[in-house]
């Protein structure tokens, strides 16, 4: 059990990003006790979706979350967010704008479970939100999630992706799965879309200060990273001083103009770890990368991958299987905080939590 | 996973029968499941018929011939029971990249590397990204010796019927209607 202290004050600004090492979900306290939660995942002590442990730990009422995010529908992002959907049933929804054609709901409704059960948590887990609630938002490049007066700061909340043009890829993905109208075809789970370029990356202006969130989109020519940093919009924007790095550390997210035009000089950043398959997220490469471009990197859980399992059974599997390694290998968070008069962020630890 | 001692007694009496008279077969088969959570026994009746002797008359069956006697002691423990699913495929080196979830205790998912020489030939063409494999570790003992052995045998999906398709277009239908766009950012 994680002691997470108290809630921040009113004119306290925070970003609380948690990782169990396969997963990520974020808190964030726009100030005046206005709170978004953007994606899910679940605390392995508590069984329940992270950022309703937090809240309920620090005392946050149901009514002071206003929107849920589920940036993307892949499964490491969204464990726990239709249980979310339902604790805060006052907050709006939003989803991606790729999901807003026939060829994804029909998707999402092919694999929500019932008629095969296990084939796609993620699917799963949107399709129960959207059957629950009466409406859901979707978000494009330059839609704006939220704007609210905070203690007499404006704050804004946009959508920097994803944009129009990449969303052509993920139709024509979601049609390689969907069942034909003949019948006859097998179910089958759907593989997560690859690159990701459908995935909702988000900018707070704190009127004052500003945070990047980066989901998972990853870098293409044309309508990853570069089509955010060409934009003369997204550019515009105010830098941030603390950024959620994209795609867990890894380089298909990055992009040399992320650090010059979007974010401000030595910035904070957080990122939570990926491993699954063959993917071990961040590599030691990564990390090199990282640290050479701020000396204040934070990943949410560092702890050993080493299989977890009584002898027996590991001396069997390990017979039959190779490179044997621990999916949740540890849980932390990571929390910044900020008031108005306090230029520097103040950064907490939890749990498996460490500097990079 | 079920693992079976079977005994199956089979006797065929006929021969002895007196005349105009017949006795069918007498079949005793004893399945022990090796979890001694049950134990089934079968008895086929003993029937007997007379053509041109009305009166039922009771026979004493003669000893059992044995035909068949295979009382082969073979005894399989479950050690542990894995739902795999798999995650990508390195079809030129024949491995597949795995994540496995345990069906027995409270383990956590694991993630590995499989080679294609674990999986059946008759599975070969179900190694697909996404696809549904059990992966089932056993201790058998034969005669009284003790082997390790394993299976792993993939899951065959059955196919969409037209009545899915056609809720899945009606759900997709019903979805859409309750999105909404966001205002574009001021």
């Amino acid at each position: 059990m994680i002691n997470y202290g108290s809630a921040p004050t009113s004119d306290e600004i925070e970003i609380i990003v948690f990782g169990p090492g396969y997963g990520e979900a974020i808190a964030v306290h726009v100030g005046a006790g206005h709170w978004i939660l953007i994606d899910s995942c679940i605390d392995p002590y508590t069984k329940f979706p992270a950022s309703h442990t937090y809240l309920q730990r620090i005392g946050i009422q149901p009514n002071q979350v206003k929107t849920i995010v589920a940036s993307h529908w892949h499964d490491d992002h969204i464990r726990g967010i239709s249980d979310l959907a339902g604790y805060y049933p006052d907050a709006e929804f939003m989803i991606s704008s790729a999901l807003n054609n026939r060829e994804a709901a029909a998707f999402l409704s092919a694999h929500n479970g019932i008629a095969a059960p296990g084939l796609s948590r993620g699917a799963n887990e949107l399709y129960k939100v959207m059957t629950q609630r009466d409406k859901i938002f979707h978000v494009m490049q330059r839609s704006s999630i939220m704007e609210v007066n905070a203690n007499g700061k404006n704050v804004k909340v946009a959508a920097l992706s994803p944009v129009p043009a990449a969303f052509s890829q993920s139709i024509a993905h979601f049609a390689q799965y969907l069942p034909r109208q003949t019948g006859g075809s097998p179910v089958n789970h759907a593989p997560e879309l690859k690159p990701n370029l459908e995935a909702i990356a988000i900018h707070i202006d704190f009127d004052g200060d500003a945070a990047l969130f980066g989901s998972d989109l990853e870098e293409h020519e044309s309508f990853g990273w570069t089509a955010l940093i060409i934009d003369q919009w997204c550019n515009s924007k105010p830098s941030s001083s603390a950024y959620k790095i994209a795609h867990h550390g890894s380089h298909s997210g990055e992009h040399q103009q992320i650090w010059t035009t979007l974010l401000t000089e030595n910035p904070i950043v957080c990122m939570t770890p990926f491993s699954q398959g063959r993917v071990k997220l961040p590599t030691d490469h990564d990390k090199n990368r990282i640290r050479g471009k701020t000396p204040n990197a934070y990943i949410s859980s560092g702890a050993t991958k080493r299989p977890n399992m009584d002898s027996t059974d590991l001396k069997r599997l390990g017979d039959i299987c190779n490179k044997l390694t621990r999916v949740n290998s540890g849980f932390g968070a990571i929390r910044l905080r900020k008031t108005k008069n306090n230029k520097f962020w103040t950064t907490e630890l939890f749990g498996n939590a460490c500097s990079l | 996973m079920n693992h079976l001692s079977t005994q199956i007694t089979t006797s065929n009496s006929s021969h002895n029968a007196p005349s105009f008279c017949f006795q069918t077969d007498i079949i005793r088969t004893n399945i022990t499941l090796r979890d001694n959570t049950s134990t089934t026994a079968i008895d086929k009746s003993t029937y007997e018929e007379t053509s041109t002797i009305k009166k039922k008359k009771k026979i004493v069956s003669p000893p059992p011939q044995t035909i068949f006697d295979h009382s082969e002691d073979i005894d399989a423990t479950v050690i542990q029971l894995w739902e795999g699913r798999v995650l990508d495929v390195d079809f030129q080196n024949e491995i597949m990249h795995v994540l496995l979830t345990a069906k027995m205790g409270s383990i956590s998912e694991h993630t590995a590397e499989i080679e294609f020489q674990w999986i059946s030939q008759q599975d070969t063409d179900l190694i697909t990204p996404g696809a549904v494999f059990y992966l089932t570790l056993y201790k058998q003992t034969r005669h009284g010796s003790i082997k390790n052995c394993q299976e792993l045998r993939f899951r065959r999906r059955p196919a969409w019927t037209k009545q899915q398709v056609q809720k899945i277009y009606a759900d997709a239908d019903f979805i859409l209607s309750k999105m909404r766009a966001r205002p574009i950012a001021t």
